[in-house]
């Protein structure tokens, strides 16, 4: 069961894993105990700032991971803390400052950079190199400045080791595929404090490596491949869904590659299935499934597009469109980061006003002066973001985002967890917060983020800074303060019914929902706190909701734009089941095969 | 039909052999009764929709001892050796196992989880030595069901659920199919919404979490760790001050074509793990999960 605890709530007792290794810039799991009850354990899934989210089990089951080497107790339970952390030190467990931990990383990583670059001005052995810059890679592999600098590394001695430049280099690609921007490495803190020669050329030589490495992988791979291996690979895959016992014996990485069409593993998988193949009848249905000029992975993605892998998901879609011949999001995406660009520079320290300086200068980039009449329309058509409604894994998220270097990106809502009613705007908000990640937070190497905006049951004080400043956004984005000062007057105080009018006269012209505009409201005009927005207190939230009785028909709602937009683009917009269904319709996918990748739910039971 | 009824003490040899020792149609026989015995607690026939998915989910086993695991993997022709383990497998008789878990990470916290394909489970040895168990036994003394049992009546309930590899699959389909809400369940870690095995008529099972749902491989002995191993997922921050292990262990790993997973930020292994298996069950086939 998944539990919300309060730190107060709670005590540390261990730490998950082996705690002897003396590494004290490297935080620790923590495992929690409520100190109301001694028998119940919380393991964390994610800590907000003042709560922790995780697993609870019973004493038992702490006992058991002890016993067998998965957590270490502590000598006395310690008082939670909101930003601290566990490391192991010399003199055992500490739970200290999340700053000092920080700082520590830095200082290790900064020291063995230094290091490692240094033994490239000796005589050194290769397998010192590799250990120097591995070594300080592994004290934060999400540190961009080190993979890169190890990526030049290996690429530097290539030819004597290749399969660390494999392995570096791969580890950098990844980096840029999940939406970071290696030229960020020549303007990072880090790098300052490192020499400067030596980094330009270890980063022009890692730049280098990734062409290299780009184009040894992508051989024989990308499209075009031969019609022949496209439509081997789509006969497999159909033969791989209608009978997936057949495919059982094969080994998972084979079938991974045949499902994306790589002729090597297509042509193992012939030889180990020649009986199996012939026994199905394949020839009258495999050959319409695409067209021939499609990609074969096709299939597969649309059978492997399920939102437990948003990233995957994003592909995928991409893919489809593509093969669908759909205009291209990607260049609407890329005229999207260039206006945006100037937007990125905040001259605000704090996340709630960096969030409203955000707000405003992208509503000048996209020359938006009124109010916004959809947000779905606005991140379709001018940001190339595909918008998809989704069950979206863990009660509490109701919001997330990719933004790949491979795909342009896509916006979910939860279907899940919408009440009835005030869907549509709390979706304009969940679609504006997503769009503040997408310019700000994937400049910090993120591409992914799935979002907790429970803004009918929370307030906005718990969050971390990247949200609270994607909160910010959103609200000011949906109504500028300027807008709401000139058109709503400034209520006495917020038990008055006369508050209540107003909040209502935010809902209507700037479609925020009740609660959300009864917050921002009172920001706008009383905006003090720099760090978060303010909360209202419980009873005024109830008197909002109470208040509500007309839905707003000035903004337009989510199903006329699907309706609009089905006689344009057919990809953009609604669920996967949709998406399915329309390439039934369009005859790209025959009925059955189009039943048998809808969810059984999804599915007409006549 | 509960625990309660048939403690049936005996040793762990005679109890392995008396099931190993049976014929196909005798274990057969057997999962028949335990599919019966579901459909009398949920009042819900088995109808099969869960088939594909029980036969394709991975095994996973959780290791806190990446470093050296990570040495004898990438020899290529290393083992697991059968861990030190609780007193409960002491009691239990199960303290000579290597113990896997079926499709999801039990327990929490972990460095480094190895995933093998379902297909593993088809050699010779593991048909011959392997046991299922619809939970993970180490809890059975302490509280899995929320109480505890007492050491006749947890050998009694591992005795009953006990089923040899890979039969035991064609159990998880029925589990998976009638005791959880959704499926997807069973890998999210939601706990069953209506009965599971071992729990008994009346009984508070309490809150226990995954190890009291998740099905359990013992293999009895070392386990040769390379046949059918697909992923490699780790904390890679566990290898900073041994980082030539992790590279020799990677260039094993990319030779063999086996896959290396490592943990950005924030997420654990567990969830890594997690992403992992669903990503492998949508590959075969299993939407939706």
């Amino acid at each position: 069961m998944v539990v919300l605890h309060t730190l107060e709530e709670v005590e540390v007792v261990a730490v998950q894993g082996h705690a002897s290794d003396v590494m004290p810039w490297r935080s620790l799991a923590p495992v929690f105990r409520l100190k109301a009850d001694h028998d119940r354990i919380v393991w964390p899934l994610r800590i907000h700032h003042s709560h922790v989210r995780g697993r609870e089990t019973s004493v038992s089951v702490l006992a058991d991971s002890v016993s067998e080497g998965s957590a270490t107790l502590l000598n006395e339970p310690i008082q939670a803390c909101v930003g601290y952390r566990m490391i192991s030190t010399e003199a055992g467990l500490s739970y200290r400052p999340m700053n000092d931990v920080y700082a520590k990383r830095m200082d290790e990583l900064t020291g063995r950079l230094t290091k490692a670059l240094g033994l490239l001005k000796e005589a050194y052995e290769l397998d010192d190199l590799q250990d120097a810059f591995d070594g300080a890679y592994l004290v934060d592999p999400g540190s961009l400045v080190a993979a890169t600098l190890r990526a030049g590394a290996a690429a530097q001695v290539k030819d004597d080791v290749p399969d660390w430049f494999e392995i570096a280099v791969s580890d950098l690609e990844e980096f840029e595929a999940s939406g970071a921007s290696l030229d960020t490495v020549l303007r990072h803190p880090l790098t300052a404090k490192l020499p400067k020669m030596e980094i330009q050329e270890l980063y022009k030589k890692a730049l280098w490596g990734l062409v290299d490495y780009r184009e040894e992988h992508s051989k024989g791979w990308e499209p075009p491949v031969s019609q022949e291996t496209q439509l081997s690979a789509v006969r497999f895959a159909h033969l791989h869904a209608a009978q997936p016992d057949v495919t059982r014996s094969l080994k998972h990485r084979v079938l991974r590659d045949a499902l994306r069409g790589s002729p090597k593993a297509i042509v193992k998988v012939n030889s180990t299935l020649d009986v199996a193949l012939e026994s199905v009848e394949l020839a009258s249905s495999w050959e319409g499934l695409f067209h021939a000029s499609k990609s074969a992975t096709n299939l597969s993605s649309i059978a492997n597009a399920t939102v437990t892998d948003r990233r995957h998901f994003s592909n995928n879609i991409y893919r489809l469109e593509l093969g669908a011949d759909e205009p291209d999001r990607r260049s609407i995406w890329r005229s999207f980061l260039r206006r945006s660009k100037s937007c990125q520079n905040l001259g605000a320290s704090v996340p709630w006003r960096q969030g409203e300086e955000l707000a405003n200068s992208l509503r000048y980039a996209l020359g938006v002066s009124d109010a916004v009449e959809s947000m779905k329309l606005l991140a379709m058509r001018e940001i190339g973001a595909y918008i998809a409604e989704i069950r979206i894994p863990g009660p509490a998220s109701v919001a997330a985002a990719t933004a790949l270097s491979s795909s342009p990106p896509c916006i979910y809502t939860n279907e899940a967890t919408r009440p009835s009613g005030t869907r549509r705007l709390l979706n304009r908000f969940s679609i504006a917060h997503e769009i503040a990640h997408l310019v700000i937070d994937r400049q910090h190497g993120t591409c992914d983020w799935a979002c907790v905006l429970t803004l009918e049951e929370e307030t906005f004080t718990a969050r971390e800074d990247s949200e609270r400043r994607a909160n910010a956004f959103a609200s000011y984005f949906l109504a500028p303060r300027e807008e709401v000062l000139k058109q709503i007057p400034k209520p006495q105080n917020t038990e008055s019914d006369e508050f209540v009018k107003a909040v209502l006269g935010v809902r209507e012209m700037f479609g925020l929902s009740m609660i959300a505009a009864g917050e921002h409201l009172v920001n706008c005009y009383e905006d003090l706190r720099p760090v978060a927005g303010r909360p209202l207190p419980a009873s005024t939230r109830q008197r909002l909701r109470n208040a509500v009785s007309e839905p707003i028909k000035r903004f337009i709602e989510d199903e006329e734009i699907d309706k609009r937009v089905s006689d344009g683009p057919r990809l953009y917009s609604g669920h996967y089941t949709t998406l399915v269904e329309r390439l039934e319709h369009a005859h790209l996918l025959d009925f059955a095969t189009a039943r048998s990748l809808l969810p059984e739910k999804n599915k007409d039971p006549t | 039909m509960g625990l309660a009824t048939s403690p049936k003490p005996a040793t762990l040899e005679a109890r392995k052999c008396a099931k190993l020792d049976r014929t196909f149609v005798e274990n057969s026989k057997e999962v028949i009764e335990l599919l019966d015995e579901l459909k009398a607690w949920t009042g819900v026939e088995v109808g099969g929709t869960a088939h594909s998915a029980a036969w394709n989910v991975p095994l996973l086993h959780r290791t806190m001892n990446p470093v050296a695991v990570a040495e004898t993997l990438a020899t290529g022709t290393g083992e697991l050796e059968p861990g030190v383990g609780s007193n409960s497998r002491i009691v239990l008789g199960t303290g000579g196992c290597v113990f896997l878990w079926v499709g999801r990470c039990a327990f929490p916290g972990a460095d480094m989880i190895l995933v093998w394909e379902p297909s593993m489970e088809d050699t010779p040895v593991a048909e011959e030595a392997g046991l299922a168990a619809p939970w993970d036994s180490g809890g059975l003394l302490s509280s899995p069901f929320g109480f505890s049992l007492s050491e006749s009546h947890a050998i009694a309930a591992l005795d009953k659920y006990s089923l040899p590899l890979p039969m035991y699959r064609a159990y998880l389909a029925g589990v998976l199919e009638v005791c959880f809400s959704e499926q997807t369940d069973y890998l999210s870690g939601v706990s069953p919404s209506s009965w599971y095995p071992g729990w008994d008529a009346g009984t508070d099972h309490g809150n226990s979490g995954p190890p009291s749902h998740t099905f359990e491989v013992r293999y009895p002995g070392a386990l040769p760790m390379n046949p059918g191993l697909v992923a490699v997922i780790l904390d890679a921050t566990t290898f900073a001050q041994e980082p030539r292990v992790l590279r020799k262990l990677r260039t094993y790993l990319k030779n063999a074509e086996i896959d290396f997973v490592v943990t950005r930020r924030g997420m654990t292994v567990e969830d890594a793990a997690q992403l992992f298996v669903s990503s492998f069950l949508n590959e075969r086939g299993v939407l939706g999960w």
